[in-house]
């Protein structure tokens, strides 16, 4: 749930971007970064994307875009696509069909399927009570509580067949988990659904956020992992992989005419990428992840090539060292904080 | 867009009759939940949208001379199958069109207006502009006081099963196979996700029962269930609130026992509904407190309440009709309480032959309301049938001729699994044996008194045509062959105990 806030900036989208082979937007030079707001929270501030040759733009999405607007390098959604009307979605997709660059990558943060699947009618509810009693979103969720604790107290089945832990997640602190839920447009999407109405917009699916999700070998078992390596239709592996791992939110990134890397270039790249460890950290997570990694950053930023120079890191490859510190960047315990181009 | 509209066309769907498309359960359904039925012993006019190999409307316009009968599909093999039967038996009160519900909903088929108007299968399964189409289609033609029956996949009982469905359709797409290859492969790559342990099959009740229909289930059903692009399981308060535009209320359920809440909901939970001001929530709620999966609606165009006086009339003239074999109505089962006792006891006392409610609740010494429910659940488990008054001297000779067009057929195949039964209104299900002796019994000569072995001769050298098609090898194959070498036993059991039933219900 609080990961969705994560909006990645542009270091993360080429990074992700190279992990899976694909070519990132040079940073070397000027480029523009389109933040698009979505749901509520759409007008407030976030973490500036700091970046010395980076231009800064915001909009809202669903409302007509700043014809001045130039072509953007990155657009990326800020909240979720999921919380958007039918009719806004189809806006988000004309402004990236007309705004992003060939070579842009686009992020799309949404509440997915199938893990979202035992939640639905939760929502349903939630969003009924507008219709029933009208009153804004606090009233709605007000109303929505009494009627949950009276059909959770008389057994209701539907609770009981779905006791999942996004309905616990949901449950347990109902008023703030499920806010979003009286959003008009709110809806959990199909990856495939997703997919193709940006290819509308030229757009191919590259990667996720979730930088973990680049090596299948760490979360999936042999047997899983097979059957994910036998879907060929991209469209088809992703769902695959969304059944397996039933995800209820997606960080999709996108982009607009993906040209794949040689091998050797993605390894040069991802060399001379440079990693510093995080302001503040979490020592709770930290036991899950490569230490010597950590010891190494503790005494300032290195480049991944660097990295790769551990003793613990002996005999792997840069990429499989890439995706080790992709870990300490999706745990939030490091940045990557300079591309090399 | 193609002609099918991305619905299955390539499939048949497998040719059942549903009892609930009757206007004799409709007709129960409304009564029961105390509003006014469509009186059925006047002409009326019945349209079955999506019919499929029409199976259902020529049994009904067989078993209701009196009643003038459309059944629809686009799907062009369906309607020849469907005419074919019409001929075969000679029925003269049925039109079998091939229109689509676009071309319905626009009026472009003259059409009288409608008393009846039934869908099986069809509402969840299609686009929503489909949707829209129907809600028209019964906004142009059905008469008020009309009645509708929709059956729909249902929220949020299917709510964990979506995925299943998605993912097995974006399967059979990405795939450009044959239909029924399409089908295998999907839900094998099902099958072996579930093995792999993948964290979406998490042992949600609903999944594993649609998981096992899966791996159970026959190819054409799973088809439509599965492979439609428009499949959508739809919440009550939605369809509900659709069809209002049709001038639709909401009646009650076709599935009969539901009108007694006291069996399947708690105090709390009745008083949690009775609490519910708006009445498609309220009927949703319902929904969340059952995880209903499955849903049959019955509607009426302006739905007039009837007092409690007005119901116990109807319900007094209901007839109540044994149409299972004692051997086959094992004791009701000991969870249901002293129902097993009651349920007993009323078994018993249709064994002479059909009775009205009124006159079981005499012999059984109790309230009209009790007798009722009790019929209600018979009825649920095919141990006994609703009937109204009039069906004992309604013409049976459109129904026998049907009969015997689905027996001959059932020499070659075994696509119709039903007899119809005038007496109901309606019809029995009937298995490949029951038919062959049916076919047996109408060719032989009237007077002539049946004898088991010859019939039992006759039938296995009737199922040569069945051997002929089958594969070698295959379950089918062997299925025939056990019921080949049960034949002796089966057809004097038959004899026995399923004969007094076929002439009580005037079907022989």
């Amino acid at each position: 749930m609080e990961k969705q806030w994560r909006e990645p900036g542009p270091e993360l989208l080429n990074f992700a971007c190279v992990l899976a082979g694909t070519e990132p937007v040079p940073l070397d030079r000027p480029f523009n970064y389109l933040a698009l707001g979505c749901g509520p929270g759409a007008g407030e501030p976030w973490p500036a994307v700091e970046h010395p040759n980076g231009r800064l733009f915001a909009a809202s999405a669903g409302t007509e875009p700043d014809p001045d607007l130039p072509p953007m390098d990155f657009i990326v959604l800020h909240g979720a696509y999921s919380w958007l009307q039918t009719n806004e979605r189809q806006q988000v997709v004309s402004l990236l069909n007309r705004c992003l660059k060939p070579g842009g990558v686009a992020y799309v943060g949404y509440n997915a399927m199938p893990g979202c699947s035992s939640i639905l009618p939760l929502q349903r509810l939630v969003r009924e009570q507008g219709r029933l009693h009208g009153g804004g979103m606090a009233q709605q969720l007000e109303h929505a509580a009494i009627e949950l604790e009276q059909l959770r107290g008389a057994g209701a089945a539907y609770f009981t067949d779905n006791d999942t832990p996004a309905m616990r997640r949901r449950l347990d602190r109902f008023s703030q988990a499920c806010l979003e839920f009286a959003q008009p447009g709110w809806q959990a999407l199909y990856h495939a659904d997703v997919a193709r109405l940006l290819s509308g917009a030229k757009l191919e699916y590259v990667a996720s956020a979730e930088l973990w999700w680049s090596d299948p070998g760490r979360y999936l078992s042999a047997a899983q992992h097979a059957l994910l390596d036998a879907q060929a239709t991209p469209i088809l592996r992703e769902t695959v992989r969304d059944v397996l791992l039933d995800t209820a939110f997606r960080r999709d990134i996108y982009v607009r005419g993906a040209r794949r890397m040689h091998p050797m270039r993605q390894a040069g790249w991802l060399g001379r990428c440079r990693l510093a460890l995080a302001a503040a950290r979490n020592e709770a997570v930290e036991a899950a992840l490569p230490g010597p990694m950590l010891e190494a950053l503790a005494s300032g930023p290195q480049s991944i090539a660097a990295l790769a120079r551990l003793p613990a890191m002996q005999g792997k490859g840069m990429l499989e060292v890439a995706r080790q510190a992709g870990l300490l960047v999706d745990a939030g315990q490091a940045l990557i904080c300079n591309q090399g181009a | 867009m193609d002609w099918n509209d991305g619905y299955v066309a390539d499939l048949d769907y497998p040719a059942a009759y549903f009892a609930e498309q009757s206007p004799g359960v409709l007709g129960v359904a409304c009564i029961l939940n105390g509003v006014e039925p469509v009186p059925p012993d006047r002409p009326f006019t019945y349209f079955e949208l999506g019919a499929g190999m029409g199976l259902t409307s020529n049994i009904l316009a067989a078993t209701h001379p009196h009643g003038r009968f459309y059944s629809n599909d686009f799907n062009p093999a369906h309607v020849a199958s469907a005419r074919q039967l019409a001929e075969e038996a000679q029925l003269d009160n049925i039109t079998v069109l091939e229109s689509s519900f676009a071309d319905l909903a626009a009026g472009k088929v003259d059409l009288p207006p409608l008393d009846y108007i039934t869908m099986y299968g069809i509402y969840s399964w299609i686009t929503p502009a489909n949707r829209q189409c129907l809600v028209e289609f019964i906004s142009r033609y059905l008469k008020p006081g009309g009645v509708v029956y929709v059956n729909y996949n249902a929220l949020p009982g299917w709510t964990r099963t979506l995925p299943l469905q998605r993912l097995l359709l974006e399967h059979a797409n990405c795939n450009p196979v044959p239909r029924l290859a399409q089908l295998e492969q999907a839900r094998d790559l099902a099958r072996k996700l579930a093995e792999a342990g993948a964290a979406c099959f998490d042992g949600s009740k609903q999944l594993d029962y649609r998981m096992a229909s899966l791996a159970r289930d026959k190819a054409g059903y799973l088809a439509h269930e599965y492979l439609n692009s428009g499949w959508e399981p739809l919440y009550h308060a939605d369809v509900a609130g659709g069809l209002a535009a049709a001038g639709l209320d909401f009646v009650g359920s076709a599935d009969l026992p539901l009108a007694f809440e006291d069996d399947y909901l708690t105090a709390q939970q009745q008083a949690l509904l009775s609490g519910t001001a708006d009445a498609r929530w309220r009927e949703t709620l319902r929904d969340y407190l059952l995880n209903t999966s499955f849903r049959e609606d019955v509607y009426v165009r302006g739905a007039r309440s009837m007092g409690q006086e007005r119901q116990a009339g109807w319900l007094a003239r209901l007839g109540l009709v044994l149409t299972s074999v004692a051997e086959a109505a094992p004791q009701p089962e000991v969870a249901a309480g002293d129902d097993g006792v009651a349920l007993r006891r009323l078994l018993d006392a249709l064994a002479p032959g059909p009775r009205t409610l009124a006159q079981l609740a005499g012999l059984l010494g109790e309230s009209l309301q009790a007798v009722a429910r009790l019929a209600a659940r018979l009825a649920a488990s095919d141990k006994a049938a609703f009937f109204f008054p009039g069906g004992e001297t309604a013409d049976p000779a459109p129904a026998m001729r049907l009969n015997r067009a689905i027996a001959a057929q059932s020499t070659f195949g075994d696509h119709y699994q039903a007899l119809a039964a005038p007496l109901l209104g309606g019809a029995l299900n009937s298995g490949l044996a029951q038919r062959l002796v049916y076919q047996c019994l109408a060719h032989a000569p009237e007077e002539a008194q049946p004898d088991a072995n010859d019939i039992s001769g006759r039938a296995a050298s009737l199922l040569q045509g069945h051997f002929a098609t089958c594969v070698p090898g295959s379950a089918g194959e062997a299925a025939l062959h056990a019921l080949r070498e049960g034949l002796p036993r089966t057809v004097a059991a038959i004899l026995a105990r399923r004969l007094p039933i076929w002439r009580t219900l005037r079907m022989l």
